[in-house]
């Protein structure tokens, strides 16, 4: 196990070139085809080791950059699509301090 | 972690100019298997990549109002019509501002005044800039796929040239052939010259045997003749010239009888 290397099930005769947004492990359903009550039986199905968490990160990481950011004609949305994400977390982690800032005690 | 993708996208088009081979996801247009095509002057190309299976797309994914994903409002489509996600967009900021959760704090009104400008240099110099870059990008890529162009089609030349020089080589053989036959011909005609003068000597030798006996035959008959007339001038006495002379008479005389 070492950081940087391809997914065990990865081959490259059956698969062809790596594709680091494609999940090569066993085929499942989709997450936005499940019904509701199947979801506990699909999360228990996932494998939770560290490095499939951070395999799962790196492939939404991925498809986020495919999508927005390496095509030849992007536009300005990646750079919002930061923007507001960044401005929402810290707002997230700086909510504590920010509630001392209210202009009216009762809502 | 979070603010070295922001600088990176701050030299976005930089950033695209290496050349990056990518999934294929929907947006992606079918992998296009043509061969190159060598142009004698410069055409439009074709879109030609060697068969690697991965292909960049050209357009990004749909947002609207500047940076939410379209698929966030067509998952709500199905549901509430056009105008759900905007009322939920509605509600909610109602919600945040009212109940305070989202705080009108002064940082808020500097967020505010920075979005104001923001937005209005994203929509009035935002497609000048967008179209420039896109223009700079496809000169660099023009330029590098313009320079293997131009070396697949020195090597096409190459192989031409080199195809032309075997037939070239080929035609030498003909020439070789052609120069012997003429040789042959001068040979020929010099011997049947030989043999003309072969032929001539030989016959005027052969004539002249001709000649040579033909006046021998001659000149025999003439002396023969010469010594039989002398011989027979000798043997004739004059007795018998006066026998021959009256028997010659007679012989007139019963002619003469006759008729």
């Amino acid at each position: 196990m070492a950081f940087g290397d391809y997914p065990k099930e990865y081959n490259p005769a059956v698969h062809g070139p790596y594709d680091p947004a494609r999940y090569y492990g066993k085929p499942d359903t989709p997450f936005g085809q499940l019904k509701l009550n199947e979801i506990g039986s699909w999360f228990g199905r996932r494998s939770k080791t560290p490095s499939a968490f951070m395999g799962a990160c790196s492939r939404v990481w991925w498809r986020w950059q495919h999508k927005y950011v390496q095509p030849k004609k992007v536009g300005i949305a990646p750079f919002f699509q930061l923007l507001v994400g960044s401005m929402t977390f810290f707002y997230a982690i700086n909510y504590g301090k920010m509630k001392h800032h209210r202009n009216y005690k009762y809502h | 972690m979070i603010f070295s993708p922001i600088l990176k996208l701050g030299y976005l088009k930089q950033y695209l100019k290496q050349p990056f081979v990518l999934t294929c996801t929907k947006i992606c247009p079918p992998i296009s298997t043509t061969k190159p095509v060598c142009p004698g002057s410069s055409g439009k190309p074709p879109s030609s990549t060697p068969s690697l299976g991965l292909k960049r797309a050209v357009k990004p994914g749909k947002v609207r109002m500047g940076f939410i994903p379209d698929e966030w409002f067509l998952f709500f489509y199905s549901k509430t019509g056009v105008t759900g996600p905007y009322v939920f967009g509605l509600v909610l900021t109602n919600y945040l501002f009212s109940k305070e959760i989202y705080v009108m704090e002064h940082e808020y009104y500097v967020g505010l005044s920075i979005f104001t400008m923001l937005y209005y240099a994203s929509t009035r110099l935002g497609p000048g800039l967008g179209r420039s870059l896109d223009k700079s990008i496809d000169e660099h890529v023009e330029t590098l796929e313009k320079a293997r162009r131009d070396e697949a089609c020195v090597y096409e030349n190459a192989i031409k040239d080199a195809k032309d020089a075997q037939w070239r080589a080929e035609g030498q053989k003909l020439l070789m052939d052609a120069k012997k036959e003429n040789i042959a011909m001068q040979l020929e005609a010099i011997y049947r010259e030989r043999f003309m003068q072969v032929f001539h000597a030989v016959k005027g030798r052969l004539d002249y045997q001709v000649k040579l006996q033909r006046s021998m035959n001659r000149i025999h008959q003439k002396w023969m003749i010469n010594w039989i007339l002398q011989n027979v001038k000798k043997s004739i006495t004059p007795d018998f010239e006066k026998a021959v002379l009256n028997k010659a008479i007679q012989d007139i005389a019963a002619i003469s009888s006759k008729t």
